[in-house]
């Protein structure tokens, strides 16, 4: 046993483990693993929006008539060229995904939408149709409240 | 105690002499081939594990107050949630900030509010996140959006859950 006389010394990482042990513990319990997300819309207020330039725009608009019943306009530069009736049979509106792709492919130099639900439509609905627009990469999206 | 019945037991062990880490024999080391645990690795795993841990819960933009009448609605695809005022829609009652009102309250209440946030300028200034149930009707949330663009607030978010 006299032989024992190392002077080599290692830090105690002992409390170090433990220390990050509680870290770990703690951040995986506070932890929020809902995956939340959100759609912007910009608002216009005041009176600042200039009408003769909005009337002269180029956008799609997607009139939601019911849950299932949608109406498409393409318009461009305040002219309305082309409108298309559809029966949405499918839950995630994979049929309007459909026409919307074509029309963005149809009319490259469209990238505004407005989207026009009716009262009775479903909130889920509207969120869905918000869903494949960002999808298509279409993100000037805008929503008009029923009056 | 020195020449104990247990510590000459303990020093004519066959066990200590035949171990293989420190074998002794009568009580005396004989080889040190004792290696320590190599504990750094493990340190550094944890350390990954922490950062790793506190980057992912910093991404939540926002802390979003949930509501247990609400179920939100889900999206494949959607944008970051960012800070804003939490504006939840509990069916004909809208829920501001921990405060319940009817909708004729709404305006008055999102006036003063947006003031007092320009006065702070607080981050949330023109910006309303609207929480509300995936099976209500277009029509509750349809004059949240007036109120809304009436009273200065330009950036409505919707808060939706990913699927």
């Amino acid at each position: 046993m006299g032989q024992d006389n190392e002077t080599n010394f290692e830090i105690n990482l002992l409390p170090v483990i433990s220390l990050l042990a509680v870290i770990i513990g703690f951040l995986l319990v506070s932890a929020v693993w809902i995956p939340l997300g959100g759609f912007h819309v910009k608002q216009a207020i005041g009176e600042t929006a200039d009408k003769t330039d909005s009337q002269k725009e180029s956008k799609f608009q997607i009139n939601l008539i019911s849950d299932s019943v949608i109406a498409l306009q393409v318009e461009s530069e305040g002219r309305m060229v082309q409108e298309i009736k559809i029966k949405e049979t499918k839950k995630d509106y994979s049929t309007l995904k459909e026409a919307m792709a074509h029309l963005k492919i149809k009319y490259p130099q469209v990238t505004r939408v407005f989207l026009m639900p009716a009262s009775q439509v479903k909130y889920q609905n509207v969120v869905s149709v918000f869903s494949l627009l960002s999808e298509l990469e279409l993100k000037e999206v805008g929503l008009q409240p029923t009056l | 105690m020195k020449f104990g019945k247990i510590r000459q037991d303990k020093v004519s062990s066959p066990i200590a002499m035949m171990r293989q880490v420190r074998p002794s024999k009568n009580g005396r080391s004989l080889v040190r081939t004792a290696a320590p645990l190599m504990l750094t690795s493990l340190v550094d795993a944890f350390a990954v594990i922490v950062i790793y841990l506190l980057a992912s819960t910093q991404q939540q933009g926002t802390e979003l107050k949930m509501d247990g009448k609400i179920s939100l609605p889900t999206a494949k695809h959607s944008q970051s949630l960012e800070t804003g005022i939490n504006l939840r829609v509990v069916g004909s009652k809208y829920i501001i900030d921990e405060t319940e009102m009817g909708q004729e309250k709404v305006a008055a209440f999102l006036i003063g509010l947006n003031e007092s946030l320009k006065a702070g300028k607080d981050k949330r200034q023109g910006n309303l996140i609207i929480q509300a149930d995936k099976n209500s009707d277009f029509r509750q949330l349809s004059p949240v959006l007036v109120i809304a663009a009436q009273t200065g607030f330009e950036n409505v978010r919707f808060a939706v859950m990913g699927e």
